[in-house]
């Protein structure tokens, strides 16, 4: 599944890093195949880490601009080019991928729901108001990067940059995305039940500060 | 009071084991003078209640639960820091692997 969507990106933007965390499958191998730059982490940390490690190889490699992008086919590449031009027109240090101001493709109603509460509890307790939440597919210009560090591991890192754009000001804009659920990637992505994951770890993380 | 001795039995052979399988001194003498001081509290529980009045707590229980509380909540915050500490290590380690591993199999890209 890694192969077709690090093709499909190639066509739009020349340099991909595909960060393997640790997979059990050949997942390093295909990705290096379809012509990606791969970083293996050597334990399972998690996606937060994951992202953490190919923005910290992207600065490493000089990227101006980075974009986080979902492995298992949930985004479309089509829409990278015009964000991306969205956010240079705008100014802005990053720009933040929204379902709902775009679309979603086959979302199990489960789903919208969750994430409805999810954007309320991110609303009440963030400081921030944004119309997504969980949405992976980000642009970020190399400033914000070098200043934010995604210090969740795990899922809660979503949370952790919404607040940090929001605790700091950073001016930010949301663009409309399609975020496409197939069995494939409902199989392979989050269940419902680590919501209540989430909370804990961002529970943890606070008293830790 | 046939509790009370199987009480002050199980403390003291706890007592004899952690003596037994500690290696620092300091970790050894703490235990000892707590499960010492469990003991003494077993078998004269006045002595516990003229201690819980002194700081104004009615039952020596009552002032034990209190401590207990406090000691416990502050010891499972500082474990989760502690914790959540050596995690942001661990993840540095891993990633600087990660990032050397991928630098080192590009040749000048």
């Amino acid at each position: 599944m890694i192969a077709p969507t690090v093709r499909t990106a190639r066509a739009i933007v020349p340099h991909i890093i595909v960060v393997d965390d640790c997979s059990s499958d050949a997942t390093s191998q295909e990705a290096r195949q379809a012509g990606a730059l791969v970083c293996t982490h050597p334990i399972n940390m998690g996606q937060g880490a994951a992202l953490q490690t190919g923005i910290e190889y992207a600065l490493l490699k000089g990227a101006e601009w980075i974009v986080t992008f979902d492995a298992d086919g949930q985004h479309d590449a089509n829409e990278i080019l015009p964000m991306l031009e969205a956010l240079i027109q705008s100014n802005a240090k990053i720009a933040l991928g929204s379902r709902f101001l775009g679309k979603s493709i086959n979302m199990p109603r489960q789903r919208r729901l969750l994430l409805k509460m999810a954007i309320l509890f991110a609303r009440l307790t963030g400081g921030g108001h944004f119309s997504d939440a969980h949405n992976g597919f980000r642009i970020m210009h190399r400033s914000f990067a070098e200043q934010f560090e995604f210090r969740q591991n795990r899922m809660a890192h979503a949370s952790e940059i919404q607040n940090f754009i929001a605790r700091n000001h950073v001016p930010y804009i949301e663009f409309p995305v399609t975020i496409s659920y197939t069995e494939y990637s409902l199989k392979k992505g989050q269940k419902s039940s680590n919501a209540i994951r989430v909370l804990i770890e961002l529970f943890t993380d606070w008293v830790s500060r | 009071m046939i509790l009370a001795a199987l009480l002050t039995l199980i403390f003291t052979i706890m007592a004899i084991i952690c003596f037994v399988s500690m290696r620092t001194v300091f970790s050894k003498r703490l235990l000892l003078s707590i499960y010492i001081a469990a003991v003494f509290i077993v078998l004269n529980p006045s002595y516990s209640t003229k201690l819980a009045n002194l700081f104004g707590v009615g039952r020596g229980v009552d002032f034990v639960l209190i401590v207990l509380v406090v000691a416990l909540g502050n010891a499972v915050i500082l474990y989760i820091r502690h914790v959540n500490a050596m995690q942001r290590n661990i993840t540095k380690l891993a990633r600087h692997i990660a990032k050397q591993d991928a630098l080192d199999s590009t040749p000048n890209a």
